[in-house]
C-alpha cells in the first residue's frame, strides 16, 4: 500500500472536481445548442460530411427554385399557346365565312380586316411576358421579340434563337420554354415560325428600339399562314381562301404540338422537384442523425453527471477536514 | 565501568535527538503544502558504544551503550521518479501548447453551421444561378457582386486571423526562451549554493528541492538530461541531446548558457531556430517536424509544442491560399471577366471594375460560374471542388485539436501518476507527522524523566551522605 499525502488528496480533489464541472460545462452546451456537433473538433470525422451536406441541401434549394421559376415561364408559355389555339380556331372560322360564294368583295374585305387585327393580337401574344422576361425570346429577353413593320405590315424578330434553360439538377440544363422562332432553314419551325434568311436585306430593318440593329424577318409558322388568308380575303382569291383553311388546319396541330412538349417538360420539373424535396427531407434526417442531440438521453447523464460532481464535492470537503489534529488537545 | 555522570550524558543525548527530530517533523509540516517539496527524516543512530573493543582491551561480554544520536536529515526523494515526472511533463508542455494554439486556429473556422467560408462559397454559387435564371437582371447581378465581395472578405479575414494566431504562437517561442534563460540562471545559482553547503559538510536538502522544482520547470519548456554528481555539481542538456546549457565552468561552479531565438533561419527563411550563448545550435522546426512524422523528442516540450503549432499554422494558411487561388482563376475564367483581383487568400478582392458597375457580369456565362460549384478543378497538389478542399481543411483543423486534446489528457493522466507515486515518497502526511510528534514527545518526555530521575539519584549521593 502506498503512502498518501495530504497534497495528493488536495490535488485529487481539484481535479476531480474539475473534470466532473468540464463535463457540465459540456452536456449544458450541447443541451442548450441542441447539437453534438458544434465545432470541428466535436467530431472530425463526421465534420465534412455535415458540411458536405449541408451543401447539398443548400443546393437542392437552388435547384427547386431554378425549378420553380422554370415552371412559371412554362405555364406561362402554356397559356400563352392556349391563347394561340383560339385564336387560330376564330381564324378558321373567319376563313370558313369568307369562303362562302355569298358574300361580296367588302365583306371579305372587313373579314380580312379581322384577320390582320388576328395577326396584332399573335405578335402581342409573341411579346408575351414574365417579370419582365420575354417568354419568346429566348435568351434575349428583355425586349419585346416580335416587331410589326406598320409600313408594310411584316413581322420582324429582334430576340435571339437560344433557347432559356434552367439547371435543375447537377448538370443538367433543362429547356423550359417553347422556341419562339427557329433559325434560318431549321427543320423545325418554332411557335411562330422560322427565321428569314438573314443574309438577304431585303429580309431586315433597322431596329427602332436598338439603334444600329437589324431585325430579321418572320417566315413561315401561323403569321404566314393568318398574312396570306388577309391578302387572299382581300383579292377575293377562293382557291387561296380554301388553301388557308387547310394551312390553318396545319398551325393548329403544329401549336398543339407545341403545346404538348411544353406539358411534358412541366411534368419533368415537378417530377424532379418532389425529387429534391424528397431528397432534402433524407437528409435532413441524415444531419439530424450526426449532429443533433438526443435531449432523453444527455439530460440523463447531465443528471448523472450532477450527482458524481455534488458527491465529489462532498468527499472532497469531507475528506479535507478530517486529520488527527481534530482529535488532539 | 563508566563514570558517575555517564546516565546524565545518554539523557541530554536522548532529549537533543527528539529535539531535532521533533523540529524536522515541525518542518515537514510547515513544509506540507510547499510544492516541489519532499519530506524529511532525522535518521537516528545508536552512539558509538563506550568502547570500542580492540585487541588491547580485555572483551567484556556486552558493550554499554551511549545513547543516540542524529546521524543526519535524510531527504526522501526518489531520483527515478524524477526523470520519469519530467518526460511526462516535457510530453505534456508539448500538448498543452498544440492545443492551446490548435483550439484557437479552430474558432478561425466557424464551421459546420456557422457563417464561415463554406456559406460564404454556397451564397455565391447560389447567386450565380440565379443570375442564370434571369441573365438581365441588374438585381442579381447586384447580389452575385455583394456575395464575391463577402466571399473574398471572409477569406482575406480567415487568412490575417490566422497570421494573427502565427505571430502569438512566435511570440509565445520567445516568451518561453525567455524563462528557459531565467530558469537556467536561477538553477546555476541554486546549484552553486548546493556545491558550497556540500563543500562545507552539510546536507542542503531544501535547495535540493529547489533545484528539482526548477527542472521540472525546464523539462516543461524541453526535454533536458540531467546528470548531478555528489559535489552537487549538474549538467543539463537541452531539447536536443547534446547541447548543453548547464555545465560545470571548470573551477567547480556551475554556468548557465544564454538562449535566444532566430526567426527566419534556415535555407527557406522560414525556420526557427535557438542559439546557445550565440551559436545558433537548435533547429527547432527540424526537430518539431511536423509534415514528416516526428524525430526523436519532437513531441517533448512547451517550445518545440508550439514549433509544431506555429507549421501547422502555416499548413493551413498554405492551404487557405491555394484555395484562394483557385477560386480567382476558376471563376475569373469561367466568367469571362476579371470578377477578382489578388494573388492569394492575403489579398483576394472583388474587382474594381465589378465593384463599381456589376453590370459588366455577363449573366450567360452565369451557368459556367454556377457549375464550378460542383466540378473538381486544380487546387494546390490535388484536385477536388473548392467546397471539399475547405471541407479537408475543416476536418483537418478539427482532427488537430482532437488529436491534441486526447493527447494531452493521456500526458496529464501519466504525470498525474507519476506525480502521485513521487508525492507517496516524498509528500508530508499530517497525520504520519502527528503520529511522529506523539511518538516523539513521549521519547523526549522519557529523556527528561530519565535527567530528573538521575537527578534525584546524585542528590542522593552527593547531599544526603553525610
Amino acid at each position: 500500500m502506498r503512502r498518501v499525502s495530504n497534497m495528493m488528496i488536495t490535488n485529487n480533489s481539484i481535479r476531480y472536481i474539475q473534470n466532473n464541472l468540464q463535463r457540465s460545462a459540456r452536456l449544458q452546451e450541447q443541451i442548450a445548442a441542441e447539437k453534438t456537433i458544434l465545432r470541428p473538433s466535436d467530431n472530425p470525422g463526421q465534420v465534412s460530411h455535415v458540411m458536405a451536406v449541408n451543401s447539398t441541401i443548400s443546393r437542392n434549394e437552388q435547384y427547386s427554385r431554378n425549378i420553380d421559376d422554370g415552371l412559371a415561364y412554362l405555364n406561362q408559355a402554356d397559356a400563352a399557346l392556349g391563347t394561340i389555339g383560339e385564336t387560330l380556331s376564330d381564324a378558321k372560322t373567319l376563313a370558313s365565312q369568307g369562303a362562302n360564294s355569298h358574300l361580296g368583295n367588302d365583306d371579305r374585305k372587313a373579314i380580312a380586316e379581322q384577320i390582320d387585327k388576328q395577326i396584332d393580337a399573335l405578335v402581342d401574344l409573341g411579346n408575351s411576358s414574365l417579370g419582365g422576361k420575354y417568354l419568346f425570346a429566348g435568351k434575349k429577353n428583355s425586349q419585346p421579340p416580335f416587331y410589326r413593320d406598320p409600313a408594310t405590315g411584316e413581322v420582324y424578330y429582334r430576340g435571339d434563337t437560344q433557347r432559356v434553360k434552367r439547371e435543375i439538377v447537377s448538370g443538367s440544363n433543362y429547356e423550359v420554354d417553347a422556341a419562339g422562332v427557329t433559325d434560318f432553314g431549321s427543320a423545325n419551325a418554332g411557335v411562330f415560325g422560322t427565321l428569314a434568311d438573314p443574309t438577304d436585306p431585303a429580309n431586315q430593318i433597322d431596329d427602332p428600339l436598338n439603334p444600329g440593329q437589324k431585325m430579321t424577318k418572320v417566315t413561315g409558322g401561323p403569321l404566314e399562314v393568318l398574312k396570306n388568308l388577309r391578302e387572299r380575303l382581300q383579292n377575293d382569291d377562293m382557291t387561296g381562301i380554301n388553301e388557308s383553311l387547310g394551312e390553318l388546319d396545319e398551325a393548329i396541330d403544329v401549336e398543339l404540338v407545341q403545346r404538348v412538349a411544353v406539358g411534358a417538360r412541366t411534368k419533368h420539373l415537378q417530377a424532379v422537384q418532389s425529387q429534391l424535396d424528397d431528397q432534402n427531407a433524407k437528409l435532413q434526417e441524415v444531419l439530424s442523425n450526426i449532429q443533433d442531440a438526443d435531449f432523453t438521453k444527455l439530460t440523463v447523464e447531465a443528471a448523472q453527471n450532477d450527482l458524481v460532481y455534488q458527491a465529489s464535492l462532498l468527499v472532497s470537503t469531507k475528506l479535507l477536514q478530517t486529520s488527527l489534529l481534530n482529535y488532539l488537545d | 565501568m563508566p563514570g558517575t555522570f555517564f546516565g546524565v550524558e545518554i539523557a541530554r543525548r536522548g532529549i537533543n535527538v527528539h529535539r531535532v527530530a521533533m523540529d524536522v517533523t515541525g518542518h515537514n509540516m510547515a513544509n506540507a503544502n510547499t510544492p516541489g517539496y519532499s519530506r524529511q527524516a532525522a535518521v537516528i543512530q545508536a552512539s558509538d558504544p563506550w568502547t570500542i573493543p580492540n585487541l588491547a582491551t580485555s572483551l567484556q561480554p556486552g558493550q554499554l551503550g551511549t545513547g543516540a544520536q542524529v546521524e543526519q536529515v535524510r531527504r526522501i526523494r526518489d531520483y527515478y521518479l524524477d526523470v520519469q515526472y519530467r518526460q511526462a511533463g516535457s510530453y505534456e508542455g508539448y500538448w498543452e501548447q498544440k492545443l492551446d494554439f490548435a483550439q484557437r486556429i479552430e474558432t478561425v473556422f466557424p464551421e459546420p453551421d456557422g457563417q464561415g467560408i463554406q456559406a460564404g462559397l454556397l451564397d455565391f454559387f447560389n447567386d450565380w444561378q440565379d443570375l442564370n435564371n434571369d441573365p438581365q437582371n441588374s438585381g442579381v447581378k447586384a447580389a452575385v457582386k455583394e456575395s464575391g465581395d463577402e466571399l473574398a472578405a471572409t477569406i482575406r479575414q480567415t487568412y490575417s486571423q490566422l497570421v494573427g494566431i502565427g505571430e502569438s504562437i512566435t511570440g509565445a517561442i520567445s516568451d518561453q526562451v525567455d524563462h528557459a534563460n531565467k530558469l537556467l540562471t536561477e538553477i546555476a545559482d541554486v546549484s552553486n549554493a548546493i556545491i558550497f553547503t556540500i563543500k562545507n559538510g552539510a546536507q542542503p536538502n531544501d535547495l535540493l528541492d529547489q533545484r528539482d522544482q526548477l527542472l521540472d520547470q525546464l523539462a516543461a519548456l524541453g526535454p533536458i538530461n540531467v546528470d548531478v554528481q555528489d559535489s552537487g555539481m549538474i549538467t543539463v542538456n537541452f531539447i536536443n541531446s547534446t547541447t548543453t546549457v548547464l555545465q560545470d565552468d571548470g573551477a567547480g561552479k556551475v554556468t548557465a548558457s544564454q538562449l535566444a531565438l532566430i526567426t527566419g533561419a534556415g535555407a527557406g527563411g522560414d525556420e526557427n531556430h535557438l542559439s546557445v550563448d550565440g551559436v545558433d545550435v537548435i533547429n527547432l522546426t527540424g526537430l518539431a517536424d511536423y509534415y514528416t512524422g516526428a524525430p526523436e523528442g519532437a513531441g517533448m516540450g512547451a517550445i518545440l509544442g508550439n514549433e509544431s503549432a506555429r507549421l501547422e499554422n502555416k499548413d493551413l494558411l498554405e492551404q487557405l491560399d491555394n484555395l484562394a487561388v483557385a477560386v480567382i482563376d476558376n471563376i475569373n475564367d469561367k466568367s469571362g471577366l476579371t470578377f477578382f483581383t489578388g494573388t492569394g487568400a492575403a489579398d483576394i478582392a472583388l474587382d474594381g471594375g465589378v465593384e463599381n458597375n456589376c453590370d459588366i457580369i455577363i449573366g450567360e456565362n452565369a451557368l459556367e460560374v454556377a457549375r464550378l460549384q460542383s466540378t473538381p478543378v486544380t487546387i494546390g497538389d490535388s484536385t477536388a471542388t473548392l467546397e471539399e478542399y475547405y471541407q479537408g481543411m475543416v476536418a483537418q483543423v478539427g482532427a488537430s485539436v482532437d488529436k491534441a486534446d486526447r493527447m494531452l489528457d493521456n500526458q496529464q493522466a501519466i504525470s498525474q501518476q507519476i506525480d502521485s507515486l513521487r508525492q507517496s515518497v516524498s509528500g508530508v502526511s499530517l497525520d504520519e507527522e502527528l503520529t511522529m510528534v506523539i511518538q516523539i514527545n513521549y521519547g523526549y518526555q522519557a529523556s527528561a524523566r530519565m535527567l530528573s530521575m538521575q537527578d534525584e539519584m546524585l542528590d542522593y549521593l552527593i547531599n544526603r551522605i553525610i
